[in-house]
């Protein structure tokens, strides 16, 4: 049953990111699946999420945690069947929860049936689906990516005796946009998916479809012509369907996948994540509203993504070298945690497992201009696993319970797809939903009500910000308005306790209503407006002109 | 009864809107519209370079300018905000303005600096005047780095200077605190220093804020007060300092100077009294070398000053000083100028016993300070007169010289010293 189309959905979304292998596992085979998922619709509901985020699910080697597809019209095995899909994409419909999955365009498995027909013969028609070269020296402005493990963008190829370009992991040949039928391939993928009832994609790696010499390979005019093409047809043929950019640029760079509102609905602001915990740790606002004023305006039809974790490792390219240098001496002094340009990280062991920083970045999540995303687990505090190998370490079982498997599983625990965290801080025996559930002062039960209030009014999703600027720089305080609605937001980013003095001039006479207990505060006066912040902590004041 | 309070409500303010931090960087000023900007922004690029993760504050106390100083600074410090830096910073960097306490008067200026330090819990403290118009970038590093990378609690500078520049350090002060506290700290009244937060802790709660060491040059307080309580000190060397003309000023420099200097000797007179060793002052930076910018000094005018003023106050000299020395002056006032020569053993014994009778108030202490300065112009005079030709190595000889002739009659400045205990004079 597909979902009613409401103008600008996305806009008003609360995205719960997962992947279904980690989340729930049905059959005991010690690997989450579809039906798994099914199950556990209701918790997510019951939080408050109204859209979910599924990381690829299609059939691969699982070279790349399954963005290296072999396969992109069947469901991974492991995970179920293309039935197991429909059943759970009603299931979430009948909830509200809208579904966005991964199309993962740039590239294939090499295991995928096109690139083993392209490179088995020069002369083969899916010879040029993929891009291929004599010598490795072509596109050479092109940077690598994965750095860790890519010495080059150019892998040979033994079987057809020749290189091909590939901007991720070797084994992830780029498809050639240059190529009409892949572009048409690529629809045909889209709409077997439409055809289910998926209510969105999530583009991956969209800024490097299009290669050309001389140039960086990213971002080109022809990309995104390409994405404008895609999303005529989309509206044309499915109207009220979402498409999100996966494109990890500068704000200025990435306003461009907006096009003039007719090329993607959303994209993620890469920036700015970073930046969060950066202000955190500087204890300055400094960081988020410079990367905020350099974000240029986007079509009114469009809207940011913005998340504190995910799947991959923290970021850290859309920042400078010493804002990198900063972050990894403060967040991944230990080189076990650095990985590519990152921090693989998950949300809780970031922030060292503080109450109140894990509280104020979400309530920054929630309260700064943005569809937020939030990544499974995130919610209960659930800790990492460094030494998984690559960003493993943040993909770990959900933490349902404190006994077996953490209820994730009933499988043997060594058959599980990933050793469960055990340690005595975020082991799922400490860290799991069943205890939280039972808690009213629980992390898990905090994010919920945190949700609901940021949900009771829809400036948060549509509204515009503008920024006070008190003179401790340890506060950052935004003015959000929507229709006639105004909310004041007031954060402390300070370890300490501070005394702020707001400049509230314009809504004298207003009176701010603290919008999690309803709390009337003093009358907005002429004067400034003081309010005493404990460390950490955040003010949601609706203005009320009563 | 309620201590008073210095700090005004609106510096107060934006003190806490700055909270806690790691260095501050303070530039008093008095009426110096013309240099204060570059100078902030020669700060602002050295502390960006230099310190981009500490938490900064650039702090300016204005003495009560008439010529718009703390406009023309409000003005600039707006721009650069708007305005991107060429230099890449993690932090913001505050510029913050007040008046200072004590009615501007350059005491209130440091007692407002270190007042801020102290508040906001500074590790460390740079002191760079607006109206030093050669200050760099490199000035910042160079006055902090002895105190946050190697733990000093105070940093003198050291300049290149002319030969004839600052002939109050090398004449008085430099020898005297070499002579008594086995410090050789090069220049007790610079417009440039810097310090620790403990320092700056210890010194905010000294009583002394509106007496006479204090007001006599609070650069030079706070050098003794670091040396004299076991506070490790060093210099470093900022470069060229270029030649300020203080004319007119001389006599009130020089009278703030000396009351500032005696009245230290009286508070820290048990521990001079005893033997000091002359320890090496670390000292960073290159080898420096007196500058060769040329300066125009009226040396003769400084004779006549000295013969006019001799022969004035030759009733009261002869109150101040012993027979011998009071002789031997009236003798040189009757010199011609190719005989002039106020001897390094001379100059010396004078400075004593002027001390001396500092300390056992002969008379009106103003009026005994203000009676020095005749003798010191004698003093200016005859060093510059001989080392006209003189090259650096010579004049480093000279003083060197200088400083042991204070070394070696401190057991005369003891003995004159201690006279009013023996309640004989």
């Amino acid at each position: 049953m597909a979902l009613p189309t409401q103008a600008q959905w996305y806009k008003d979304c609360i995205i719960y990111q997962l992947h279904v292998r980690t989340y729930n596992d049905s059959n005991g085979d010690g690997i989450g699946d579809f039906r798994g998922l099914e199950q556990k619709l209701d918790y997510i509901q019951e939080l408050g999420a109204n859209a979910l985020w599924l990381l690829p699910f299609y059939p691969s080697p699982l070279k790349d945690d399954g963005y290296d597809i072999a396969d992109y019209t069947a469901v991974h095995p492991s995970y179920g069947t293309l039935d197991d899909f429909k059943s759970f994409l009603s299931a979430a419909h009948d909830r509200g929860i809208r579904v966005i999955t991964e199309l993962v365009l740039n590239h294939t498995s090499d295991q995928h049936p096109w690139f083993q027909e392209a490179r088995s013969s020069r002369e083969n028609p899916r010879r040029d689906w993929y891009v291929w070269s004599e010598k490795d020296d072509r596109y050479r402005d092109a940077r690598i990516i994965f750095t860790d493990t890519e010495l080059s963008n150019w892998a040979w190829d033994p079987v057809s005796k020749s290189y091909y370009w590939h901007r991720f992991f070797s084994h992830q040949p780029d498809l050639n946009f240059d190529n009409p039928a892949v572009r048409e391939a690529v629809w045909n993928v889209m709409k077997f998916w439409l055809e289910f009832g998926v209510d969105g994609f999530r583009l991956d790696a969209v800024p490097y479809l299009v290669e050309r010499e001389g140039t960086s390979c990213e971002n080109l005019p022809e990309t995104h012509e390409i994405l404008r093409s895609l999303r005529r047809r989309l509206d044309e043929a499915y109207p009220g369907k979402m498409l999100l950019a996966e494109a990890n640029q500068w704000p200025e760079d990435v306003c461009a996948y907006f096009g003039q509102g007719d090329e993607f609905h959303m994209a993620f602001h890469f920036p700015l994540m970073p930046r969060m915990f950066m202000a955190l740790k500087l204890e300055d606002r400094k960081p988020i509203v410079e990367i905020l004023h350099r974000t240029p305006g986007i079509p009114e039809s469009c809207q940011w993504c913005i998340f504190l974790r995910n799947h991959d490792e923290l970021t850290l390219e859309m920042v400078t070298d010493a804002e990198r240098d900063y972050m990894y001496d403060e967040y991944a002094r230990d080189r076990s945690m650095r990985l590519n340009v990152g921090i693989r990280r998950r949300l809780a062991p970031l922030l060292e497992n503080d109450r109140r920083r894990i509280e104020l970045l979400h309530g920054l999540l929630m309260s700064l201009p943005g569809t937020p995303i939030m990544y499974y687990g995130d919610e209960i505090g659930m800790g990492d696993n460094v030494y998984l190998g690559d960003r493993n370490g943040v993909r770990t079982p959900m933490q349902w319970a404190g006994y077996w498997n953490a209820g994730f599983s009933t499988a043997d625990p060594e058959r599980l797809y990933s050793p469960l965290v055990s340690n005595p801080v975020y082991g799922y025996q400490a860290i799991n939903v069943d205890s939280q559930r039972r808690s009213p002062h629980s992390l898990l039960s905090w994010t919920r009500r945190l949700i609901q209030v940021r949900k009771s009014s829809p400036v948060f999703s549509r509204g515009s910000i503008e920024f006070l600027f008190p003179t401790s720089h340890r506060v950052l305080a935004y003015v959000r308005q929507f229709e006639g609605e105004t909310v004041l937001v007031v954060n402390n980013l300070a370890n300490t306790a501070q005394a702020v003095e707001l400049d509230l001039r314009k809504y004298n006479g207003f009176i701010p209503i603290e919008m999690s207990g309803r709390t009337i505060f003093p009358r907005v006066g002429k004067l400034p407006y003081l309010l005493t912040m404990g460390p950490y902590q955040f003010y949601w004041f609706r203005l009320r002109r009563i | 009864m309620s201590e008073e309070t210095f700090l005004s409500d609106d510096f107060l303010r934006q003190l806490i809107g700055v909270g806690d931090l790691d260095l501050v960087v303070g530039v008093p000023s008095y009426n110096d519209a013309k240099t204060i900007v570059s100078v902030l922004r020669a700060v602002e690029e050295g502390v960006l370079r230099n310190f981009r993760r500490e938490r900064v504050v650039l702090l300016n106390v204005d003495g009560g300018s008439g010529d718009g100083t703390q406009e023309v600074l409000l003005e600039a410090s707006s721009l650069a905000k708007s305005n991107e830096s060429a230099f890449e910073s993690l932090r913001t960097v505050r510029w913050i303005t007040t008046q200072a306490a004590h009615n501007g008067s350059p005491a209130g200026m440091l007692r407002t600096i270190l007042a801020a330090a102290d508040l906001l819990h500074a590790k460390a403290c740079a002191v760079i005047a607006a109206s030093s118009k050669n200050a760099t970038p490199a000035w910042v590093v160079t006055l902090l780095e002895p105190i946050c990378r190697d733990k000093y609690d105070f940093v003198a500078p050291v300049y290149s200077r002319h030969k004839f520049d600052g002939l109050l350090s090398k004449n008085l002060l430099y020898p005297i605190s070499r002579a008594l506290y086995g410090k050789p700290i090069r220049e007790m009244r610079a417009s440039e220093f810097a310090f620790s937060g403990s320092l700056a802790t210890h010194c905010l709660a000294q009583q002394e804020w509106q007496g006479e060491a204090f007001q006599g040059g609070a650069e030079m307080w706070m050098a003794m007060n670091a040396f004299t309580n076991s506070f490790r000190c060093c210099q470093t060397y900022l470069g060229p300092k270029p030649h300020q003309a203080s004319g007119a000023n001389v006599v009130a420099v020089v009278r703030q100077t000396v009351s500032g200097l005696f009245s230290c000797m009286e508070s820290t007179e048990s521990l001079w009294q005893a033997a000091a060793e002359n320890a090496p002052l670390h000292t960073v930076g290159p080898d420096h070398d007196f500058s060769t910018e040329a300066i125009r000094i009226d040396r003769n005018k400084f004779l006549q000053m000295f013969k006019a003023g001799a022969n004035e106050l030759s009733g009261i000299l002869e109150k101040l000083l012993a027979p011998a020395t009071h002789a031997e002056l009236m003798r040189l006032a009757g010199l011609d100028a190719a005989e002039f020569q106020f001897a390094n053993s001379l100059w010396a014994r004078v400075v004593y016993e002027f001390a001396a009778a500092y300390h056992r108030s002969v008379m009106n202490r103003e009026h005994l300070v203000q009676a020095l300065v005749p003798l010191y112009r004698g003093r200016v005079y005859s060093f510059i007169t001989k080392h006209r030709s003189s090259d650096a190595a010579a004049v480093e000889a000279d003083l060197e010289a200088l400083c042991q002739e204070f070394a070696n009659q401190k057991p005369y400045l003891v003995e004159r010293w201690n006279l009013k205990e023996e309640g004989s004079s």
